[in-house]
């Protein structure tokens, strides 16, 4: 297609046979001495002067028709493009805080908005546009096509980048159901994001997978190889008691390609800043940074673990609470509840786990909570440090997902075997990332639990796990009382995932897997291949059941330090039991300035949750009404953003090669990609590319004419 | 002599240039004065040339008495006779004679400051020099003298020259050939526009007739240049015809042609003994000729 103006422009192609005539009755006269000479050249130059003097012509007229067309920005209509009707573009903005990293001494967020806004800038009123963000506190708005292009201008001048993880394949999927409300001609997604590999986990959804009509341009602001340390974990050793030595073990990542050395590490504890350590960090590695120091005072402790200043801030301070007279909450949770009480799955645990009292309050510390397993759906699930999931027939796909959250933040979490156990039901929740809960499949039961003819005895257990290696000095013959006479096996567990801690043997057979874990981001799965009661196995009669369980749980829980830390973006719950109220947090947004905000009121007026968690920082809160004094919890920086790898280029493509991707380096690039696709791909560059090659062309064949001059000319005349 | 700035085309800074030179013909010429010219017929003059016996008759004042005495025998001396030049300058009036540069001098004008600089010198060393001016036919001729009244007569006639009509060299020749009887110098001054097999015909007749021939081929700067670089319309001067060109376009053929032209003429003229002298206007005439005589002296 062409411009109309190009009609005009093509009449300048006469514009050198113009010059040629105007020449041609210009040409001034010369008195010569004899012509004789000239006559004789003319009779032999004409023809070949000629043939050269058309094609100069033709040259020249080409070149000034070539101008004209690229002046009038021709292109070729794209066959899939729409029509010049209105545009619907919903835009994909990247806001986690990996956006926050300086490249160049800049913020790679700041090109993103800049982006964002020219887009919405060159948009006409008939236009409409819907912002999403991939976190934040507006993450979860409701989005819309809106024709109201200022307010969503405004709404990307004012974005933020937060501190929690942002999936952008997530916003992808819901920029692809936004989309579908548009009846459009033209439609397409627009994402601005560093294309950091842990924000694209997971899958397009089908409504994305469904809509390849409507491109994605993928406005890459990222850049490889940037060095980054980051705190992704602290967690807490040793005692909970007053006057116990307590050590905090700082994780550094370094997501970068290049070691680390001498990197200056400092703990922070009430504000001062009272131990500094050096560590070297390999690339891709970490590296663990122990501080102890005593609490003296049975009191709640906050600080920090600070690092040196790099290019991404946001995840150089890990905020800790410690709390000396905490107890451990953990929820024991079957299907059903028992009419004779030691019948119930959870009895043995219960008393197991708070062994000497019948209230649950005893010298133990831990306090068990039974419930039902349809009770989590409703259930808050941030007090509990560990929940038993005893013989559950199934759980519901929004169950398994509340579990996985709580579980990613570093829940520890335990599958007993039993009876209602069925492989195929728990296969939505048994299985490989992502979404799961274990990383390998439940295979069939196997024995005999009724005849009782073939019994598996347990071997000492992984003494080289944290968890048992205090039980090094057992005596292996108090394992080997633990027997199965059923037991219900992982099928091939990935030995890479799931680590076995404990074996079921027997003479002639393979041993079985009886105790496995696996890790599932900061929070710990086990899975134990028999029940928690008696009839399968002797296991909870035996001496071992209760110093297993409490090994166990100290080991992982131990780590409470992570545990007593909220996410960025995820929700404070807090449950106070009887007394119900309001919630008053105040926090230090920025040095000297505390915002008090207020929590959302639970249905059930003892519990509340707190959203607004997007800045990291250690908050202040306190019941109103309540005659307790204040408590402290601590917000951090997801980890998983502070890994800056960037998804390869490769499997970017391929993960995307069903819709139809258009990835650009720049602004300018995405302005002209969209105006190829929507309009057609302008051909003004090869125009000009052409014009170049005949320009020279034309230099060439005319300096081939013209011989060099001797001198500078003079003209002639009488 | 009369004072030579009162002529056009004798200016005083080239008379006394040129007054230290003699022009010394290559070739022996007879001439009616005793001169620096050596006359071919052997008399009793004052440089000697050669001894041969006496005979009976022979005027005894030009016996060698010291040869006598050592050789006892007679011998009479003979001399060379010193004679005038005879020469006629013939010059080319026609029309593209009167081709110049933008703000230089004509091929005429040239060719008159040179006819009289040569005028000038050969009466100046007792030779007699005549003028012919030509086109197609001849317009003056002035036959050869060598007082200075003559002199005057010569220069003032110069001063009427204007260009004519086209150039016919060839005819021109064999009339001037027929009518100049006495051997003598020949300086033609044109540009040659002519057939060059006509113009060589004429030019062997004057040497057939045993003639010196010396011929100065005129060229304007821009016509051995061609220096032209747009588009032009060109008129003949001679025949007033016209023709449209580019000369970026037929330059280098142009400037073979011119060279061929002259190479042309160099070669006919070494072959017929006749010496060939390009001579471009823009070189002061007083300069090249000079150059041209200093030359000259050393090879005779």
């Amino acid at each position: 297609m062409l411009a109309p103006i190009f009609l005009i422009g093509a009449l300048f192609a006469a514009v050198p046979v113009l010059i040629h005539l105007f020449y041609q009755k210009r040409a001034p006269q010369v008195y010569f001495s004899t012509l004789r000479f000239l006559q004789a050249c003319v009779r032999k130059t004409a023809r070949r002067k000629r043939v050269e003097n058309l094609m100069l012509l033709a040259f020249r007229m080409l070149l000034f028709g070539l101008l004209a067309v690229a002046l009038a920005k021709p292109f070729v209509r794209s066959s899939l493009a729409g029509s010049s009707g209105p545009t619907s573009t919903v835009i994909v903005l990247d806001n986690s805080y990996s956006m926050a990293t300086r490249q160049e001494g800049k913020e790679r967020f700041n090109p993103a908005k800049d982006a964002a806004i020219s887009l919405i800038r060159r948009m006409g009123p008939a236009d409409s546009v819907a912002l999403i963000f991939t976190g934040g506190p507006r993450a979860s708005d409701k989005v819309e096509l809106s024709h109201r292009l200022n307010e969503v201008q405004s709404s990307v001048e004012q974005a933020q980048v937060f501190a929690g993880y942002g999936s952008v394949l997530a916003a992808i999927n819901r920029a692809y159901e936004v989309m579908q409300s548009s009846a459009d001609a033209n439609r397409e997604i627009v994402v601005i994001t560093d294309l950091q590999a842990k924000s694209l986990e997971g899958d397009l959804s089908p409504a994305a997978l469904g809509s390849r009509d409507v491109p994605l341009f993928v406005y890459d602001c990222g850049q490889e190889a940037v060095v980054n340390l980051g705190v992704v974990d602290a967690t807490l050793k040793g005692g909970r008691m007053p006057g116990s030595l307590q050590t905090i073990q700082a994780e550094i990542a370094n997501a970068g390609e290049r070691n680390v050395p001498d990197a200056r590490v400092t703990l922070y504890v009430d504000g001062r800043d009272v131990k500094k350590e050096l560590v070297n960090v390999p690339a891709k590695g970490k590296a663990t940074v122990p501080f102890t120091f005593p609490v003296w005072a049975d009191r709640t402790v906050t600080g920090w673990v600070q690092l040196s200043e790099d290019s991404l801030d946001v995840d150089n301070r890990w905020n800790f609470r410690i709390a000396a007279a905490d107890r451990i909450n953990v929820l024991v949770a079957r299907d059903e509840q028992a009419e004779i009480g030691y019948l119930d799955d959870g009895y043995y645990i219960v008393r197991a786990l708070a062994p000497s009292s019948s209230d649950n309050s005893g010298s133990s510390p831990i306090r068990p909570q039974l419930r039902l397993t349809s009770e989590i759906a409703r259930m808050p699930l941030e007090p509990f440090s560990a929940i038993f999931l005893l013989d559950v027939r199934e759980l519901d796909s929004a169950t398994v997902a509340k579990l996985r959250r709580w579980v990613e933040e570093g829940g520890m979490l335990v599958f007993f075997a039993g009876d209602r156990v069925d492989a195929s039901r728990w296969a939505n929740f048994f299985r490989a990332e992502p979404g799961g809960l274990f990383p390998a499949k439940l295979g069939a039961p196997e024995g005999d639990a009724e005849k009782r003819e073939t019994s598996l005895r347990m071997q000492s257990p992984d003494f080289t796990w944290p968890g048992f290696s205090r039980l090094r000095s057992v005596p292996p013959s108090l394992f080997e009382r633990v027997r199965a006479w059923r037991w219900l096996p992982l099928e091939d567990p990935d030995k890479e995932k799931v680590r076995v801690l404990a074996q079921l043997m027997q003479e002639g057979r393979p041993p079985v897997p009886m105790i496995s874990s696996a890790r599932i981001e900061r929070g710990e799965v086990f899975y134990v291949a028999v029940p928690a009661t008696t009839g399968w196995t002797n296991f909870s009669a035996t001496k071992v059941f209760v110093p297993m369980l409490h090994e166990m749980i100290y080991a992982v829980t131990g780590k409470s330090g992570r545990l007593e830390s909220t996410l960025a973006g995820r929700p404070k719950r807090f449950d106070f039991g009887d007394v119900g109220g309001e919630v008053v947090v105040s926090v230090e947004v920025r040095p000297g300035v505390v915002e008090v905000k207020r929590s959302t009121h639970d249905a059930s007026g003892n519990a509340a949750q707190f959203d607004d968690t997007w800045i990291p920082g250690i908050y202040a809160y306190s019941l109103s009404g309540a005659k307790q004094g204040k408590d402290f919890f601590v917000v951090n920086p997801d980890p998983r953003e502070s890994d800056l790898t960037r998804m390869p280029p490769d499997a970017f493509r391929e993960k995307f090669a069903a819709l139809r991707l258009v990835t650009v380096r720049s602004g300018e690039q995405l302005e002209s990609e969209r105006i190829a696709l929507r309009e057609g791909h302008p051909l003004s560059g090869y125009v000009f590319l052409l014009i170049l090659l005949i320009a020279a062309f034309e230099l060439y064949l005319a300096n081939r004419t013209r011989p060099a001059m001797a001198e500078p000319s003079e003209e002639a005349a009488t | 002599m009369s004072e030579p700035s009162r002529y056009k085309f004798l200016k005083p800074e080239a008379v006394a240039r040129l007054k230290n030179l003699s022009l010394t013909a290559r070739s022996v010429v007879e001439g009616f004065i005793s001169g620096l010219h050596k006359s071919p017929y052997r008399g009793f003059s004052v440089e000697f040339a050669e001894h041969r016996e006496y005979t009976p008759g022979d005027n005894i004042r030009y016996l060698d008495w010291q040869a006598l005495g050592r050789t006892d025998r007679l011998y009479i001396k003979q001399f060379e006779e010193e004679t005038n030049l005879r020469s006629t300058i013939l010059l080319d009036t026609s029309a593209s004679m009167g081709y110049s540069s933008k703000g230089g001098v004509s091929k005429l004008e040239y060719g008159c400051f040179l006819a009289a600089a040569l005028g000038y010198l050969m009466v100046k060393q007792q030779d007699s020099v005549g003028l012919v001016t030509f086109d197609n036919e001849i317009r003056n001729n002035i036959p050869p003298r060598g007082s200075e009244t003559h002199l005057n007569v010569l220069l003032r006639r110069l001063e009427e020259v204007r260009p004519g009509e086209v150039t016919k060299v060839g005819g021109i020749f064999h009339r001037l050939a027929e009518t100049l009887k006495r051997r003598g110098l020949i300086i033609i001054i044109s540009d040659l526009y002519d057939d060059p097999k006509e113009v060589m015909r004429g030019l062997r007749h004057f040497r057939h007739k045993r003639h010196e021939v010396i011929l100065f081929h005129l060229f304007d700067r821009s016509e051995l240049d061609f220096p032209f670089d747009r588009l032009t319309q060109f008129i003949d001067l001679e025949t007033d015809e016209r023709l449209q060109v580019d000369p970026k376009y037929v330059r280098d053929e142009y400037l073979a042609q011119i060279e061929a032209f002259i190479n042309g003429y160099r070669r006919e003229c070494s072959e017929g003994h006749i010496e060939y002298v390009v001579t471009d206007t823009s070189m002061p005439y007083e300069k090249m000729l000079t150059e041209y005589l200093g030359r000259r002296k050393r090879f005779s």
